[in-house]
C-alpha cells in the first residue's frame, strides 16, 4: 500500500530539555534526556543528529561523559538555522534526537599512557566527552596534558571544568588565547605555543585533537617534532552532514564517510586521505 | 539461468496484462529524447531506446521524497515515517541502469538500511532490455555490457524477431508463468542469438577507456594532483547536471516543509550534487571543497576510485548520460584516458 507509516532510520526519538546554560555569547550548553528513559549510550567523541521539526537537522557533538546515563549534554554554537532555533529553546521543550553516531576515541587503548588532549575553541566540548571519563578514572592513565586555545578570554568554555582538571594529580591544563584582554594574564598565541611546556614519555603517549580545520596540521607538526607515533594520534573531523548514517554523501572524504567511519580518525589512517586535513 | 523466447505479440499481450494490474513505466518519446514515464499501452514504450534523460533510478529514489510527516500542534511535535511500497514495473531497463541500481544498493541498502529506498527498491519489478549503444556509451569499458543479475526478467532482441528472455529471480519466474504466457522454453539456438546480439553491441561501442577497470582506482589515486583536473575545472560550470542524470549518484539534501498555518509539515529528501559550490560547506562558512577542481576530482574519484575501493565495483556504468548532459562537453572517458596517458608518459 502507498505511503504507509513504518520504521525509518531518519525518525528521531523525542527528548526533553532539562536545562540550558550560556557560558559565552555564542554558545549554550543543553542538558537533555530521552523521553523513553533510555540512556544515550555514547562513547567519547560521538555525535547525534538534533532534529527540530519544521527547521531541520544538524550533527551535534556530545560533551558529557559516557559514564553519565541520566542525561546527556551538547554545547551548541549559534551559527546556523537549526542552532539558532535551538538557542531559543527553554527547559521543558521537546525535540528530536537520532544517534549516537560515529567512531569514538579509544579510551581503553589509552589506558596506562600519557595523554596530550588538544582542543581549539568549540573543539573542547567533544573532547570533554573523553576528558571527563579520563578524569573520573584518573589512575588508569599516566600524565595528562590538556591544551586549550580560544580566540579570546570571553570565548573560553567550561572554565570551572578546566580549573578542576588542573587540580587533579599529575594533570596539567595549559590555556592560551589568540588575543588577550585586560582580564587575561595567561599565554597569548596559538595552541601550538603550549607544546614547549609538555613533558611526556613519548613512546607511551596518546594524543586526541579536536579543533578548527586550520589547527590540525600545525598540531601534527608539533607532534612530529616530539616524535609521537602517528598510530597514537586521534583527531575528530568536522564535515557537513545531512543523515549521520553514511547515506547523504556530504561528509565523504575519499572513500570514507566521516559520520560512519569517523568523526574520530587515527592519524596514521587519516594522513592518507587527501582531503582530510 | 532459465531461458525462454517470446515474440513481439506475446510480449505486448503480457505487458497489457501487467499494465492492467500494475503501475508500469518504460522509456517513451519526449521531444527528441526519451524519458522513463508511466505508460497506459505497450505501444508507447521504446524499451530499446538508449540514453533516457534520467535513469530509472528516479522511481526507487525520487528527486523529492517525503521521509517523515510531522504535526507541530500539541505539547510535543509528533512525527511518523512515510514508506512507500507501491509496486512498480520498470520496463526497458538496460544493463548500465541495472548496474546503477546495484551500485546505489551498496550504500542505501547496506549498513543502516534505508527503509524508504528499500521499500521502493524491493517493490520495483525490473524488466531488463538489452540495447544498441549510441556515441556516448562505453559500458564495455566498465564491465556493465552484460548483467547476470539485478533483473526479474531480461529481454534480448533477436535478429530473427522476438526476444530471448532470461529469468533472474523467483519473482521473475512467477511473472513469466502468470503474465508472459506466450513465452516458450528456449535453448542453445536462442543463446547463440543472444551472444550474437551482444557481439554486435560491443562492436558498435565507439568509446573506450584505455586501461582495465580494475586499474582505475590506482590510476585515479595517483592522479590527485594531475594538471588534467585543472584543465577541465577551468571550463566546468559546477552546475551539477552530471550528478542529476547519473544512475549511481545518490547524494541528497534533507529539507523541512511546513504548511502555511504552521500546524504540520514534511521532512523531505531531495537530490543534491557534489559539484555545487556549497555541497561541503559547514555552518560558520568553512568550505571543505571550495574549488571546481576539488569538486571535479571528488566526483570522478567517486566513480572510479573511492566507491570502487569501498564496494568492489566501479560506480560509473558507462551510460554516457553525464557527457550527453554536460554543457561544456566534459566526459568520463576523455578524462580517464588523459590521466592514463599522463601516467604512462611519466612511466616511460
Amino acid at each position: 500500500m502507498a505511503a504507509a507509516a513504518g520504521s525509518s532510520i531518519y525518525l528521531p526519538e523525542s527528548v526533553t530539555l532539562l536545562g540550558v546554560e550560556q557560558p559565552t555569547e555564542l554558545e549554550k550548553v543543553f542538558r537533555v534526556k530521552f523521553d523513553s528513559g533510555r540512556p544515550l549510550g555514547h562513547g567519547p567523541g560521538q555525535f547525534v543528529q538534533v532534529s527540530l521539526f519544521g527547521i531541520g537537522e544538524a550533527p551535534i557533538s556530545i560533551c558529557s561523559s559516557p559514564c553519565e546515563t541520566d542525561y546527556f549534554e551538547m554545547t551548541v554554537r549559534n551559527v546556523g538555522m537549526l542552532t539558532n532555533a535551538m538557542h531559543k529553546l527553554t527547559p521543558g521543550a521537546k525535540f528530536g534526537v537520532r544517534g549516537p553516531f560515529g567512531t569514538t576515541f579509544p579510551i581503553d587503548e589509552m589506558e596506562g599512557k600519557d595523554l596530550i588532549l588538544v582542543a581549539g575553541g568549540i573543539g573542547l566540548p567533544p573532547l570533554r566527552s573523553l576528558i571527563l571519563p579520563v578524569m573520573g578514572d584518573r589512575e588508569r592513565f599516566g600524565k595528562v596534558y590538556i591544551l586549550f586555545g580560544a580566540k579570546s578570554p570571553k570565548e573560553i568554555l567550561f572554565r570551572e571544568d578546566l580549573a578542576a582538571w588542573g587540580q587533579a594529580p599529575n594533570t596539567t591544563v595549559l590555556q592560551t588565547v589568540d588575543r588577550g584582554d585586560e582580564t587575561w594574564g595567561g599565554n597569548v598565541g596559538v595552541v601550538t605555543t603550549l607544546f614547549s611546556q609538555v613533558q611526556v614519555d613519548v613512546p607511551n603517549t596518546y594524543v586526541a585533537i579536536v579543533g578548527p580545520p586550520i589547527m590540525y596540521k600545525f598540531v601534527i607538526m608539533e607532534l612530529a617534532k616530539l616524535g609521537v607515533a602517528n598510530e597514537h594520534v586521534f583527531m575528530s573531523l568536522e564535515r557537513r552532514m545531512k543523515c549521520g548514517v553514511g547515506k547523504c554523501g556530504h561528509c565523504q572524504i575519499n572513500n570514507v564517510c566521516v559520520c560512519m567511519d569517523g568523526p574520530v580518525f587515527r592519524y596514521s589512517e587519516a594522513r592518507h586521505m587527501t582531503e582530510a586535513i | 539461468m532459465e531461458l525462454y523466447r517470446i515474440d513481439e505479440k506475446g510480449l505486448a499481450e503480457a505487458m497489457a496484462r501487467l499494465i492492467a494490474e500494475y503501475r508500469v513505466v518504460a522509456p517513451v518519446e519526449k521531444g527528441p529524447r526519451h524519458v522513463f514515464d508511466d505508460i497506459q499501452d505497450w505501444s508507447e514504450a521504446r524499451p530499446l531506446a538508449v540514453g533516457t534523460v534520467l535513469p530509472p533510478k528516479k522511481f526507487v529514489f525520487p528527486q523529492r521524497e517525503t521521509l517523515l510527516r510531522f504535526q507541530l500542534t500539541g505539547e510535543a511535535p509528533q512525527a511518523e515515517a512515510v514508506v512507500d511500497d507501491t509496486p512498480v514495473v520498470l520496463a526497458g531497463v538496460h544493463p548500465c541502469d541495472i548496474t546503477g541500481l546495484r551500485c546505489i544498493d551498496h550504500t542505501l541498502a547496506g549498513r543502516y538500511f534505508d527503509e524508504h529506498y528499500g521499500a521502493r527498491r524491493m517493490n520495483a519489478i525490473i524488466l531488463g532490455f538489452d540495447c544498441m549503444p549510441d556515441g556516448h556509451c562505453f559500458c564495455s569499458s566498465v564491465g556493465s555490457l552484460k548483467v547476470e543479475s539485478g533483473f526479474d526478467l531480461f529481454f534480448t532482441p533477436l535478429q530473427v524477431g522476438g526476444y530471448a528472455v532470461r529469468v533472474g529471480t523467483q519473482r521473475g519466474r512467477k511473472l513469466l508463468e502468470d503474465y508472459f504466457t506466450a513465452a516458450a522454453p528456449a535453448g542453445v539456438y536462442e543463446e547463440s542469438l543472444e551472444e550474437d546480439f551482444r557481439k554486435r553491441k560491443a562492436a558498435a561501442i565507439r568509446l573506450s577507456i584505455d586501461a582495465p577497470v580494475g586499474d582505475l582506482p590506482g590510476i585515479y589515486q595517483q592522479a590527485m594532483r594531475s594538471k588534467v583536473w585543472e584543465k577541465w575545472a577551468e571550463v566546468c560550470f559546477s552546475c551539477g547536471s552530471c550528478n542529476l542524470v547519473c544512475p549511481t549518484c545518490y547524494c541528497f539534501d534533507v529539507q523541512d516543509r511546513v504548511s502555511l498555518d504552521g500546524a504540520e509539515g514534511r521532512r523531505e529528501r531531495v537530490w543534491d550534487s557534489c559539484m555545487l559550490a556549497e555541497f561541503a560547506e559547514v555552518a560558520g562558512g568553512h568550505n571543505f571543497r571550495p574549488t571546481p577542481s576539488a569538486r571535479l576530482i571528488h566526483r570522478h574519484n567517486r566513480k572510479f576510485n573511492y566507491q570502487q575501493d569501498r564496494y568492489g565495483e566501479p560506480h560509473c556504468t558507462g551510460c554516457g548520460r553525464c557527457a550527453r548532459a554536460c554543457l561544456v562537453h566534459i566526459d568520463m572517458v576523455t578524462i580517464a584516458n588523459e590521466l592514463i596517458a599522463e601516467q604512462r608518459g611519466e612511466a616511460s
